[in-house]
């Protein structure tokens, strides 16, 4: 029933003894209690606010068992700024007002964290990226302006600064 | 919405490994690949599976390869693979269109081939592309014996597939197409990365002289589970593929393949678009081929 893991989230390891039917997402709030993971539709994995980036690949956090990720790496949103510096993707939707009630930005985030490391992308191709997280507020349109701030940024990063950014 | 308590969980490295696993704990037992559709199956509680198989431990059964004069393709391989590979991509390029077609980003980082498959859903991306394709399945049989079976056969209804309780499937295989052979798939739903209303996948071989040699279209979306348009292919066989052509394989298609209303559209409105997607799909099938 119970089983003892150990997960390293943002670089910090947390380990746990805990219910093997445990969701990867609810680890991530109630034991790590890092709680800019949001739970939105909570069933079908269909809203994709629970989004994070899982040893290099976005995944929904609620359609995972915390066990599966025992010795995984996780980056969660608390895991993009560095000291007083928002992330790149993060100063997108500042300056461009890509979010209103923000709920689903930190899966947004995270779901475009794995997309942007390449960040010669098309209209079409920021649409698909976005294409698993649903934002009732917005209409996209901010969003999708927020993401091309944000690839305009990457672009314009050494190599170096890129790999501090996108280094989990 | 949680799932029921899981009593046991095993993280196998091996197939030998999950073949022991299934004989003894075959009957309360799931096998989890990607999770995309068990998980939100057990949250429902419509699935409660006491013990719980991952195999996403379980190594080389992602790979993708041609091995005599056959793809082969991991069960475990995911949908953003599939949709990226060069291989896939240069020779199989109706099965990149299913896998970009499922879901979404997420969903197609963790979603596994055989996962789909074997879900067996009616609307799903996979199994019409894999049937056109005539693909088959190799399971792995926990008294240690394989057996292979087509697509075609393998799926028996509507999330009913002829899966036993001590097997696992281990891989698709695909035959190589012949020269000038070409696929297309295509589906329609409501919104971006739901299931499909309808889809249509077709594979297309020509002669040198641009004359189908042989044609296979299948449709999705409809019950109780993929439908060859045989028909519709028939019509295509030794002719060379023009409009009024196309145009007449879509109605023949419309006419054969039987539709139902459901929650996602009327029989009516699905026939429709089986009638005017046939021909797009097999176009660009055809353009394929041609290249």
């Amino acid at each position: 029933m119970k089983r003892s893991i150990g997960i390293t989230i943002n670089g910090e390891v947390y380990e746990e003894t805990v219910d093997q039917r445990l969701l990867l997402v609810d680890f991530i709030r109630e034991v790590a209690g890092l709680t800019g993971t949001h739970v939105g539709c909570s069933v079908e994995g269909r809203c994709g606010a629970c989004t994070v980036v899982l040893n290099g690949k976005a995944v929904k956090a609620c359609l995972l068992l915390a066990v599966q990720a025992d010795g995984a790496s996780v980056l969660t949103i608390e895991g993009l700024a560095r000291d007083d510096a928002l992330h790149p993707i993060q100063d997108g939707f500042w300056e461009k007002h890509g979010l209103q009630c923000g709920f689903c930005t930190p899966g947004l985030l995270m779901a475009l964290y794995e997309f942007l490391q390449n960040p010669k992308h098309s209209d079409e191709e920021i649409r698909t990226a976005m294409s698993g997280v649903i934002c009732r507020c917005t209409g996209y349109v901010h969003i999708v302006e927020a993401v091309k701030h944000a690839i305009a940024t990457v672009e314009a990063l050494s190599p170096q600064e890129r790999k501090e950014w996108f280094n989990e | 919405m949680y799932p029921r308590a899981i009593e046991n969980y095993f993280a196998p490295t091996d197939v030998a490994e999950v073949l022991t696993l299934l004989q003894q704990h075959g009957e309360q037992a799931k096998l989890l690949a990607g999770g995309q559709s068990l998980m939100p199956l057990m949250k429902l509680r419509l699935a409660e599976p006491q013990t719980i198989i991952d195999l996403n431990q379980v190594a080389a059964l992602d790979d993708i390869r041609e091995e005599n004069g056959r793809l082969h393709i991991g069960a475990l391989a995911r949908h953003a693979d599939v949709a990226t590979h060069p291989l896939i991509l240069q020779s199989y390029p109706l099965l990149a269109d299913a896998a970009r077609n499922i879901g979404d980003p997420q969903i197609r980082n963790r979603g596994t081939i055989a996962g789909s498959l074997v879900h067996a859903d009616p609307s799903a991306d996979y199994p019409p592309a894999v049937m056109a394709l005539d693909g088959q399945l190799v399971v792995a049989k926990a008294d240690g014996g394989t057996r292979t079976v087509a697509l075609d056969d393998f799926l028996a209804g509507p999330l009913m597939s002829d899966i036993g309780e001590d097997e696992l499937v281990t891989r698709i295989e695909i035959p190589v197409p012949a020269a000038r052979s070409g696929g297309a798939y295509a589906k329609h739903s409501q919104v971006a990365g739901d299931f499909a209303i309808i889809s249509v996948a077709a594979h297309i071989t020509l002669d040198p002289s641009g004359i189908c040699q042989q044609a296979s279209i299948v449709v999705g979306g409809v019950m109780p589970k993929p439908g060859r348009a045989g028909q519709a292919a028939g019509l295509l066989q030794g002719k060379a593929l023009d409009a009024p052509l196309l145009t007449q394989a879509g109605e023949a298609a419309a006419e054969e393949v039987e539709t139902e209303d459901d929650v996602r559209a009327s029989a009516a409105y699905r026939s429709q678009l089986i009638r005017v997607t046939v021909p797009e799909v097999v176009r660009q099938a055809s353009t394929r081929a041609g290249e």
